[in-house]
């Protein structure tokens, strides 16, 4: 378990970390989130005891990290894959971190089984591409078999099948009951593995809770209905107190209620269905209507940092970008990224945006 | 989605006769520049050599005036004879270090940050990059050299008033100018070595090595193989530049001395340029 | 990738080792056995011990075999000045690699980010400092023996032929040799400090070599006694005295043999405590 109390760093004029209390705890993968500069990196160097915190304290099951045993044996960490010496092959990287707490050779044996970095354990790590640069971190980080483990941007680099495996692999660790703690930009991802969520913006928390409440409080969900006869329906939902918003594309979404209580209002009417889907917000909605007003570093240009209307699809921090909104990691260059039941389809562009 | 130019999201870039070559090779020189410029080992060492050779030539001028009294038959005939290169020389001696670690690390640093692949991205023409670096750090070195050697000079000959008044004659002005001319060469000969060993540390030592080690040591081997390897090491040869007359066991006048120096670092100069064209980056 | 493939597919082989045994303490053994590791496994460690080996014993050689072969050119004044301290004269060059050394052990830590790493795996700074001293002194002083007896063997015949006297049975010869191993540790050891306080490998190389080369250059000048005192305790001086057989040999004033050592162990630890003191304060 990781406990941050009133944690506080500052860097000269700049407050990198303000007062954060969070905990991480046991038996569920934790992410945290953030946007650039907000404090992750620092929060979790801190966590590790590389830098000194101005005030306020984090502990690892209760000590702060110098005062651990063996600290490998504790907490697994994989902040920066690059932090190897180039001209040390894997397998020695591995080994002179083993010897350090103690461990067996067997262990690394086992955690460059584990990666699946057997064929080149022997080559100089400097030669490494970035995803296998990556595993060997990842590698380094289990070496001690350790109770809590610590992410910063796994899955930097690995191909599509790695990237299945170390979302199974967190989760087989978190269910296992230990600790993860991951830190990432890739909502989709997050939204598959996270059970529960940190959020920090401008250094400071803006949220610890389990990522369905988080989501829940966040965004709002609706659902989309699809009717022939669409004139008669509306108002009939309007009349239960539900809002009824019309699209463009004669189908309407419905605020406030679910599924099974517009079917009902629909079958006692005698009135035919053609599409009745729940549309649940993304991670991604959540996270940055949550954070709009926190981001330090806007990509774009000008109408970044706007706030998003209720009930709008955000699309804050992209500046005045119409579909295609450029950089995004994991968007897949659709401006309304929403997460039906079940796997996520791009809903077509919504036409007013096109010009 | 549309293409037309309205729509697209990035805003056009004024391109102003890009690609021509008269003009690639001055963005070239531009790029080189502001490389330079921008990193703080370049200010380190060259604050380091405007310090340092100034100094240099106002300790040991100090130093000898201060010592006179002691100061053998020998050594007391040597600064009659060369005082210009008496002053010159410490400043030299010591200042070229600095020069040849920022030559090294000029281009050396550049593998080991990996910045190289993205020089290498933005031209790829190889050699015309090494020559635009070449070309920028020479000078440089250049315009910088001659102003320390100056100051150096003056420094110099102002302690050494009271035991000699110094003329600076037109057949003496070489060994002035000649400091920084050597200082020049000596920057593009380390950023070669620099570019042929790509290794930061083991280029510096190797440079290091060879200024203060090799350069002398190379004076205890006797008879005429001695006078040839001496006369022939490309720091000795350049080094004579500053001197009026070329000591015993130096077979070249000094201009042709320093024309050594110069073909060396040309030679040393196409094999970088060579390998450069060759390896992978 | 095949290990990958059958590692996943659904739940992970995380095979939850939960290596029974249970967590003890790491200690100081811990940190040595891992610097011992890093210290073997680059290649830097091997290329700057051969190539201190081959410059120092090679210059001791070649110095060795001109002076024998102009042995009647040299002045009688000259040829008293040999003794033990000439047949290792290629260290006061070799010396520099070996600096070097520890100079790259702590910097290229730095730059590579390993040093997070490193700390990450052992917080205890202190610590680790320490075991990193120890392990560089380890290495450098058996390769500073093997530097010093080499020289001995290949260097030594130029000068016992012509009756110089260097019977290991007299104890200054014995002590003049073994300083070598002494003498290049420590400068090992102030590179260390300065990759430490410098954290980058150019600027604590010409740190260095300023040290070593340019230091005395300068105190060789220095005038009167007060000059020649200060030219005595200067780091490359006060070396070069515990290697010879006995103080003032070569013509310049020197300190003794004893207190050489105690000089230089003073400028080793000059630089070694700040660069202590900062390593366990500042951010990695």
């Amino acid at each position: 378990m990781i406990q941050a109390t009133a944690l506080t760093k500052r860097y000269g004029p700049r407050l990198a970390v303000d007062h954060a209390d969070f905990t991480v705890a046991p038996g569920k993968v934790t992410g945290f989130l953030g946007p650039n500069g907000a404090g992750k990196s620092t929060t979790m160097r801190i966590i590790l005891g590389l830098d000194r915190p101005t005030s306020g304290g984090v502990t690892i099951n209760g000590l702060p990290y110098q005062k651990l045993a063996a600290p490998l044996r504790e907490v697994g960490a994989l902040l920066d894959a690059k932090a190897v010496h180039g001209g040390r092959t894997a397998y020695n990287h591995l080994l002179v971190l083993a010897k350090a707490n103690g461990l067996p050779r067997a262990r690394v044996d086992a955690v460059i089984d584990l990666v699946g970095l057997h064929s080149v354990a022997k080559k100089r790590s400097g030669g490494f591409s970035l995803g296998m640069g990556q595993r060997l971190g990842i590698a380094a980080a289990l070496l001690g078999d350790p109770g809590i483990v610590m992410f910063d941007e796994p899955v930097n680099g690995l191909d599509p099948e790695g990237i299945l495996w170390i979302r199974n692999l967190m989760k087989a660790l978190a269910a296992e009951g230990r600790t993860v703690f991951v830190s990432s930009h890739l909502m989709s991802e997050m939204a598959l593995t996270a059970d529960h969520l940190v959020v920090i913006g401008l250094g400071r928390i803006l949220a610890d809770e389990p990522m369905d409440r988080f989501i829940a409080q966040n965004s709002v969900s609706y659902v989309r209905v699809r009717s022939p006869q669409m004139a008669e329906l509306a108002p009939r939902l309007a009349q239960r107190g539900w809002k009824v918003d019309q699209q463009p594309d004669y189908s309407v979404h419905v605020y406030d209620a679910n599924p099974e209580q517009i079917g009902d209002v629909a079958g006692t009417e005698g009135l035919w269905l053609h599409e009745l889907t729940l549309v649940q917000s993304s991670l991604e909605e959540a996270f940055m209507r949550l954070t709009a007003g926190s981001v330090e570093y806007h990509a774009g240009g000008d109408a970044a940092g706007a706030q998003p209307a209720e009930g709008q699809q955000p699309l804050t921090g992209w500046g005045a970008a119409p579909q295609g909104a450029p950089g995004a990691p994991g968007v897949p260059g659709v401006p309304q990224d929403t997460q039906q039941q079940g796997w996520s389809q791009s809903q077509p562009p919504n036409k007013e945006r096109i010009q | 989605m549309a293409a037309s130019s309205s729509s697209s999201i990035l805003a056009p870039v004024a391109a102003d006769g890009a690609g021509t070559g008269h003009a690639h090779f001055g963005r070239l020189l531009l790029a080189e520049w502001t490389k330079l410029r921008s990193v703080r080992s370049t200010y380190w060492s060259l604050i380091l050599l405007i310090i340092v050779f100034p100094f240099f030539c106002w300790l040991f001028p100090y130093l000898t005036v201060a010592n006179w009294k002691q100061a053998s038959a020998t050594q007391q005939a040597n600064l009659m004879l060369d005082p210009i290169g008496q002053v010159m020389a410490p400043g030299q001696y010591l200042g070229q270090l600095s020069v040849a670690v920022l030559g090294v690390m000029v281009s050396a640093s550049e593998y080991s940050t990996g910045m190289v692949r993205s020089t290498l991205l933005a031209s790829p023409h190889r050699v015309r990059m090494l020559a635009a670096k070449s070309v920028v750090f020479f000078l440089l070195v250049l315009v910088i050299g001659e102003v320390v050697s100056f100051a150096g000079f003056f420094i110099g000959r102002q302690t050494l008033k009271s035991l000699i008044t110094v003329n600076l004659n037109s057949g003496d002005i070489r060994q002035v100018v000649g400091g920084g001319l050597y200082l020049a060469m000596l920057g593009l000969f380390a950023l070669v070595l620099g570019s042929l060993i790509r290794h930061v540390a083991g280029a510096i030592t190797g440079i290091v090595a060879l200024l203060l080690v090799v350069s002398g040591l190379i004076s205890l081997i006797p008879g005429r193989t001695g006078k040839y390897l001496y006369t022939y090491e490309p720091t000795n040869a350049g080094f004579a530049i500053i001197a009026k007359h070329v000591p015993d066991n130096f077979l070249l006048s000094p201009w042709e001395g320093y024309g050594v120096f110069a073909l060396w670092t040309a030679v040393l100069w196409v094999l970088a340029a060579w390998l450069l064209e060759r390896r992978d980056a | 990738m095949s290990g990958l493939v059958e590692a996943q597919a659904g739940s992970p082989n995380t095979a939850p080792v939960h290596l029974g045994a249970p967590i003890r303490r790491v200690t100081f053994r811990e940190a040595m056995d891992s610097e011992l590791a890093k210290i073997r496994s680059v290649r830097s460690t091997f290329w700057t011990l051969l190539v201190s080996l081959i410059v120092s014993v090679g210059i001791s050689v070649l110095i060795g075999a001109v002076r024998s072969a102009n042995w009647d050119t040299i002045s009688a004044s000259d040829r008293a000045t040999f003794d033990m301290s000439a047949v290792v004269l290629g260290v006061y060059f070799g010396v520099l690699v070996t600096g070097v050394l520890g100079v790259l052990v702590v910097s290229t830590e730095y730059g590579t980010g390993m040093m997070r790493t490193s700390l990450t795996a052992f917080p205890r700074r202190g610590t680790l400092f320490i075991a990193k001293t120890t392990v560089l002194t380890l290495v450098v002083i058996v390769a500073g023996l093997v530097i010093a007896f080499a020289s001995y063997l290949l260097a030594g015949p130029f000068y016992t032929k012509h009756g110089v006297n260097l019977s290991l049975g007299h104890f200054a010869n014995l002590r003049a040799l073994l300083a070598v191993a002494v003498y290049l540790t420590l400068i090992a050891l102030m590179g260390l400090a300065l990759g430490y306080l410098l954290r980058h490998s150019a600027a604590a190389i010409s740190a260095l070599v300023g040290v070593i080369f340019v230091i005395p250059i300068i105190t060789n000048f220095l005038p009167g006694t007060v000059g020649k005192d200060v030219n005595k305790i200067v780091p490359s001086n006060a070396g070069g005295a515990m290697m010879m057989t006995e103080p003032n040999i070569s013509g310049t004033p020197t300190l003794s043999p004893l207190d050489g050592f105690i000089a230089l162990l003073i400028w080793t630890a000059v630089l070694l405590v700040p660069a202590f003191v900062l390593f366990r304060h500042r951010d990695a």
